[in-house]
């Protein structure tokens, strides 16, 4: 039965009790990740301003939805001592050949700012010794995967409205390009089925170790699209957990509800970046002047001088191929 | 006390009555509720200030870019709850009270150091503030409308403050369940030491309460 505070304080993220969610599993082994993206109180929306709730809230039924979800992959080293346990934030824990292990988060909403998005921060400051590199090591093998969906858009069309945008994210995450693990299809092609023998491998479409790589999640009329962003580079801090959530929530509500000129966007996200960069402006405007370069780059194929070093394929490991 | 005879007053003044009735101290401890009163508007006023100081930083840039920063979003009414443990009303006086100048604060306790001279209790609360506040302003802007349609230079000095409100004790209740019998509204009347009748109540729904009870009266 919902209690008077349940509905003055809208949704409690709370741990479940699952023994599978307070250990490391084996590969692929967790257990299947909670929609964090659903609440049935108003409260949760309400301080919302009403053009935020219409961009970013949708109901159905009783229940409040996000449009958009988040999930990040949070790989380490090493788990702090004593830091593995159930946690409202993460869906489980697992083991990975790359890095060492990982935390992989629940289905978040992806909200502007408001009640219920504290609500998904405190989560993320619940799981400190899981995030900071200060308890939990991660050195350059780590990664940071971060998974989008838009409800009711499958993965290729995110991929189509995200792609005039996702410059931005080579420019931040530029020293990754080289990683194998995520430095393929740059230019945010079409996916091929055929994974290794397909005619457009080459361009590193066929294989799962991709800059955006396309997904789905269930089945039939109940499958979602999702695209993750395999280059975004590894969690240090709780406040680059906001940050960056910040800057998937402008890039997705630019991209499927506000598009906008790709200067216009890098404009909106300037103060975001530079507090990424801890408000060192020259550092915050090179990335931004880079973006550019990057976006033209996946626009028309054609690089600037300036990244030409770094997506040179005689720097990469020599069964990649890229095309001039 | 302004409600003694003279025999009374002479009465109260013999020293075997006043060591009786412990007229001393209860004047005494009757001096200090008074002041403690006081005391706390005083504290009460000196918060609304640090109020008022809190939540414009709080709605400063400099505010606004620590609570981005940090990740944490809140409405007016999460900060009155969060910071002072306040609902959204009493904050909003608060930080009203705040706003007050000095002069203003002074005005008000003065009136109310005259009420309680004249044997009233003033209402020397926030509450009685805003209210002598806004009473004020609504006599200024009475008078100055009256001004523009006189001869200017006349009127300085006139004091256009409303009085504060003050608590009069209540000598009568009466209270008529009528609407039970079905004869209508429910009566209830309410007479103050000053001989005021206080009701919301006609005059013909107060006469048929009357008779009522002096129809119970007779039955007896």
């Amino acid at each position: 039965m919902t209690t008077f505070q349940e509905l003055k304080e809208g949704r409690k993220y709370e741990n479940t009790g699952d023994y599978d969610r307070s250990v490391v599993q084996s590969y692929h082994r967790k257990p299947s990740a909670l929609k964090h993206n659903v609440s049935k109180f108003a409260a949760d929306v309400m301080g919302l301003k009403p053009i935020d709730r219409s961009k970013a809230i949708f109901k159905v039924r009783d229940e409040f939805r996000s449009k958009f979800t988040i999930g990040y992959e949070i790989e380490k080293n090493s788990f702090h001592r004593g830091a593995v346990k159930e946690y409202p934030l993460l869906q489980g824990f697992e083991r990975d050949s790359s890095c060492g292990y990982e935390a992989v988060t629940n289905i978040l909403p992806l909200l502007p700012e408001g009640k219920w998005r504290n609500k998904v921060y405190e989560m993320f400051v619940q799981a400190e010794q899981i995030i900071d590199s200060r308890y939990s090591p991660a050195n350059r093998d780590c990664g940071g995967h971060v998974t989008l969906t838009c409800e009711g858009f499958t993965s290729d069309e995110m991929r189509l409205k995200l792609r005039p945008y996702a410059g931005i994210l080579l420019a931040l995450y530029e020293k990754r390009i080289s990683n194998r693990f995520c430095g393929h299809n740059l230019r945010m092609q079409p996916t091929n089925e055929n994974w290794y023998n397909g005619p457009n491998c080459y361009e590193g479409q066929g294989t799962r170790y991709q800059f955006a790589l396309e997904k789905t999640f269930g089945y039939g009329h109940e499958a979602q699209g999702a695209l993750e962003f395999r280059i975004v580079s590894k969690f240090d801090s709780v406040k680059q957990c906001f940050r960056r959530y910040e800057f998937f929530y402008a890039l997705m509500d630019t991209a499927f509800n506000s598009p906008t000129s790709f200067p216009a966007f890098l404009k909106r996200i300037r103060p975001i970046v530079l507090s990424m960069y801890a408000n060192d402006a020259a550092a915050c405007d090179l990335r931004l002047e880079k973006a550019k370069h990057y976006q033209h780059f996946i626009n028309t194929g054609k690089m600037h001088e300036s990244i030409v070093s770094v997506l040179d394929p005689h720097q990469n490991h020599g069964w990649r191929h890229m095309p001039f | 006390m302004s409600n003694l005879m003279q025999i009374e007053q002479a009465l109260l003044n013999l020293p075997q009555v006043k060591q009786g009735l412990c007229l001393t101290e209860i004047r005494s401890a009757q001096r200090a509720e008074t002041n403690a009163q006081k005391q706390k508007f005083t504290k009460t006023i000196a918060l609304s200030k640090l109020v008022t100081k809190a939540y414009a930083w709080f709605q400063s840039e400099e505010g606004k870019a620590v609570f981005r920063e940090e990740g944490v979003t809140w409405t007016a009414e999460d900060f009155a709850n969060k910071v002072f443990g306040w609902q959204k009303s009493y904050f909003s006086k608060m930080n009203k009270a705040g706003k007050l100048p000095e002069e203003t604060i002074a005005l008000f306790n003065a009136k109310c150091d005259e009420a309680e001279a004249a044997g009233g209790k003033p209402n020397r609360t926030l509450e009685g503030l805003h209210k002598w506040v806004k009473a004020s302003s609504q006599g200024e802007a009475e008078e100055s409308g009256k001004g523009e349609a006189e001869e200017s230079g006349e009127g300085e000095g006139e004091d256009t403050t409303a009085a504060v409100e003050v608590q009069v004790p209540t000598i009568l209740t009466f209270a008529f369940k009528a609407a039970d019998l079905g004869l209508g509204k429910n009566v209830s009347i309410r007479v103050q030491q000053d001989g005021t009748l206080v009701s919301s109540n006609t005059d013909y729904e107060i006469n048929m309460a009357l008779e009522f009870l002096k129809a119970a009266i007779d039955a007896r």
